[in-house]
């Protein structure tokens, strides 16, 4: 198995999830890695995949496992160069098991807005509230949620907001966040976030998922 | 158009990725290349994506030094709306550059209910809809495809018609652009030049006798082995590599079987070639042997011998699409997958198929079913059409007892478990230009009603599905395909009214179209009525090859329910053998074939 690290940024971040999975067993075809294929009706390559990303956020911290015994060096470089704008392969890895997705419990997301970044101390006081109430979308529509266990910390570097919210079982999606840190500061719509990190929950501590699996990204 | 505000606006639409460009294989967009061309398709990307013909074009134009090719496709309403509120132009994929910018725009039209949805991209694109309001800083608005072989119902908003195979006219035409501009020419000279090359017609200029544009050899034309590989699931998601054009078969119905004559084709060589280039470039896990009837193909078993080691170690499947009931090879290939199969009979009874020269006999028909069965397919789909010269209800009928029996048959030698699901779709025949059909009248509207009833009706009795097409889109497309420019007048006028998408049945408003005619006082009927063989037809000056003589004499052949063998060993002299040398040897080459069988 290979754990591959990789970019959704660019034009990339309107590829709907399905089209991400299939373009990128295209591109594993492309580049002709061997892939095991799935024994059914309708083989198909074995990936997997962690979470969707909402469509629109960018991100340079996405994972996928690859069912292959190839080289993790030679299956990284095979794919880039074959994958459309906006994706690429930072890094790779042998992995035992296609766990990546079930284990990661967090990730960090950066929020940038010019001019009207909140300082420590105001960021320290949401994380001081007993709730954060904000409407997040359920199946049965927006509904109003304490999401305040969802938020791990919130940390100010240089003038842009770095959230760590839950993913997983305890998602808050990084969109439903945005508009409430924008309601607080008066962002309006336009900012930017990025999906930048990925944690794994290793006994109560959150280590960093390329520092779990020893994969140097490039 | 900047980045940030396209962001905005992608936030709020249906499948941004439409829209946001980025594809696989974009090639190197040339900033300062001096002609500038817009491809474009009127409809939705996952449709358009799946259109090989501007794949080709696309190519051929970015291979240009002087030339960059960028795209754009019809935005789907809420991208529309957005636009129109923002003020914003429509803009190419590649560098969001709006369609006004351009120095030429291409339209491809494959069929005649998105003539409209030319005229809304025009509208989004702010470009002006009618030719005589173009000015020399304009972009010149032109239109290729099947559709244009009669071009006079859009000849009021194109200025330019590429008729026939658009590989060589479309190079000529950016060369001819560039050598224009760069002698200080006019855009009235570059028109009234552009009109002397062969397949283009230029309505400004005169109705001239204009000459289907025709490559003489496919083997070594160009074919895009890395096209782009569309963002989202296009409605063919599959590499798709041509391997004849043109088809020998003859239907009489049919006009591509006519306008894409003579059949050229590509040899099992450069086959195998480019679809090692498709996997390696695509990487689709389907790859489509595209052609007008694949199992034609002369050389099919070795070709397949080939190429399916080669797609086995690649993981890839090949589909023969088209595929006839009399040719039925698909077992050789289709030995993962027992999806549901397609034929196309067309017509319930054999004098009926005799009259439409679907050489096809029931024995054909019922070999093909059992092999399929006995492999265990299931399910089954079969085309017919409603409406064809000469049907009575007994044709119509005898589509029903087909079923019945294939039913039967399934029952008898089935190998898998379960029921078999049949599914007839019935289409309306439209009567079209240059077929031996092109005089012939199209049933009305309650007629077609009539005939769909009676077959529905038929077929619920024995459980069979049964789909078919609204008759209002069928007459509609009956008045474009036979019209004249009379009818540019009724387009504008049904455009205004917001008729757009008229091949989407959501979309499809029969009223407002009506309204329209009206408006414009042009009758339907005079369109859809029958054409009197002296008659001057509208669309005669244009010259696809075939000869008038050949299709009255197919015509007369088939009011004796008289068969026209294929002309593959058998030519027929359409006209199409006296037209370029190299005709002259391929099809001399099939007259030859013929003679030591009769001898």
């Amino acid at each position: 198995m290979i754990l591959c690290k990789f970019t959704k940024t660019d034009s990339a971040v309107y590829l709907p999830h399905l089209d991400l999975l299939r373009e990128m067993g295209r591109a594993v075809r492309r580049a002709n890695l061997s892939v095991k294929f799935s024994e059914g009706f309708n083989p198909h390559a074995l990936l997997f995949f962690s979470q969707p990303l909402p469509l629109g956020l960018p991100s340079t911290a996405e994972y996928f496992c690859a069912d292959s015994d190839d080289d993790p060096e030679i299956f990284m470089n095979g794919l880039n160069g074959k994958l459309p704008r906006g994706v690429r392969i930072l890094g790779a890895v042998k992995c035992e098991k296609a766990e990546v997705h079930a284990l990661t419990s967090h990730a960090a997301y950066r929020y940038k807005k010019a001019a009207k970044a909140p300082n420590q101390a105001q960021l320290d006081d949401i994380m001081s509230r007993i709730t954060v109430e904000i409407p997040v979308k359920t199946k049965k529509g927006q509904v109003v949620t304490d999401v305040k266990s969802r938020i791990n910390s919130l940390k100010d570097e240089n003038g842009e907001t770095v959230a760590v919210l839950g993913c997983g079982k305890e998602n808050l999606r990084a969109d439903s966040f945005g508009k409430f840190l924008s309601s607080e500061f008066g962002w309006g719509e336009d900012y930017d976030v990025l999906k930048e990190r990925a944690f794994i929950n290793a006994n109560g501590a959150l280590v960093d998922v390329d520092a779990y699996y020893g994969l140097a990204a490039k | 158009m900047n980045e940030a505000k396209l962001k905005k606006i992608l936030a709020k639409v249906d499948k941004p990725s439409r829209y946001c460009g980025g594809e696989l294989n974009t090639p190197n967009i040339k900033a300062d290349a001096p002609f500038k061309y817009l491809l474009c398709f009127p409809d939705v990307y996952e449709v358009a994506m799946s259109n090989l013909g501007i794949k080709i074009l696309y190519g051929i134009l970015n291979n240009r030094a002087d030339t960059v090719c960028e795209t754009a496709y019809a935005p789907w309403e809420d991208m529309a709306k957005i636009l129109e509120e923002e003020d914003l132009p429509l803009f190419s994929s590649e560098t969001r550059r709006p369609m006004c910018d351009f120095d030429m725009i291409g339209f491809s039209m494959q069929y005649e209910l998105s003539y409209t949805t030319v005229l809304y991209m025009l509208r989004l694109g702010k470009v002006k809809l009618l030719c005589k309001e173009r000015g020399e800083d304009d972009p010149i608005v032109m239109a290729g495809g099947p559709c244009v072989v009669n071009p006079l119902p859009l000849a009021d908003f194109i200025d330019l018609f590429s008729i026939g195979d658009g590989e060589q006219t479309l190079d000529e035409l950016a060369a001819l652009y560039n050598e224009n501009k760069k002698s200080g020419g006019t855009r009235k000279d570059f028109l009234e030049k552009a009109a002397k090359i062969e397949g283009v017609y230029v309505p400004s200029v005169g109705k001239k006798n204009v000459r289907r544009a025709v490559i003489a050899d496919l083997d070594s034309a160009y074919f895009p082995t890395a096209p782009q590989v569309p963002n989202i699931e296009a409605v063919h998601n599959r590499a798709v590599l041509e391997i004849f054009r043109g088809c020998t078969r003859g239907c009489r119905f049919c006009q591509a079987g006519m306008i894409y004559r003579p059949v050229r084709e590509r040899s099992v060589d450069t086959i195998v070639r480019y679809a090692e280039e498709l996997i390696d470039n695509c990487g689709f896990d389907e790859i489509s042997l595209s052609s007008l009837s694949t199992c034609d193909y002369p050389d099919l078993r070795p070709l397949l011998q080939k190429l399916k080691p080669i797609t086995d170690a690649r993981r890839v499947t090949i589909a023969l699409p088209s595929t006839r009931v009399d040719s039925f090879e698909a077992e050789f290939v289709e030995q993962s997958r027992k999806g549901s199969l397609t034929f196309a009979p067309e017509a319930g009874t054999q004098r009926l198929r005799d009259v439409i020269n679907k050489n096809i006999t029931e024995d054909d028909i019922f070999t093909c079913m059992r092999r399929a069965f006995e492999k265990g397919y299931s399910s089954v789909k079969l085309y017919f059409m409603i409406g064809l010269p000469t049907e009575t209800d007994e044709d119509l009928l005898a589509i029903a007892d087909l079923a019945a029996r294939i039913k039967r048959l399934y029952r008898e030698c089935a190998t898998g478990r379960g029921f078999v699901n049949i599914t007839v779709s019935a289409s309306t025949f439209v009567p079209k230009p240059f077929t031996p059909f092109q005089w012939e009248p199209q049933i009305g509207k309650d007629e077609i009603r009539r005939k769909q009833d009676l077959l529905k009706t038929a077929l619920s009795k024995i459980r069979v599905n049964f789909n078919y097409h609204g008759s209002d889109s069928s007459v509609l497309e009956a008045v474009f395909a036979r019209g004249d420019e009379k009818l540019g007048k009724v387009i504008l006028k049904a455009s205004e009214k917001g008729c757009v998408f008229d091949s989407w049945g959501e979309y499809f408003d029969f009223e407002k179209w009506q309204a329209a005619f009206g408006e414009c006082g042009v009758k339907m009927q005079d369109y859809t009525r029958e054409f009197g063989e002296e008659e001057v037809l509208p669309w005669s000056f244009v010259d696809v090859g075939v000869t008038q003589e050949y299709l009255k004499e197919e015509r007369a052949r088939s009011r004796q329910a008289e068969t026209t063998p294929d002309c593959r060993g058998n030519c027929r002299r359409c006209g199409l053998q006296n037209r370029k040398a190299a005709f002259k040897n391929s099809c001399a080459k099939h007259i030859k074939r013929e003679l030591p069988r009769k001898g």
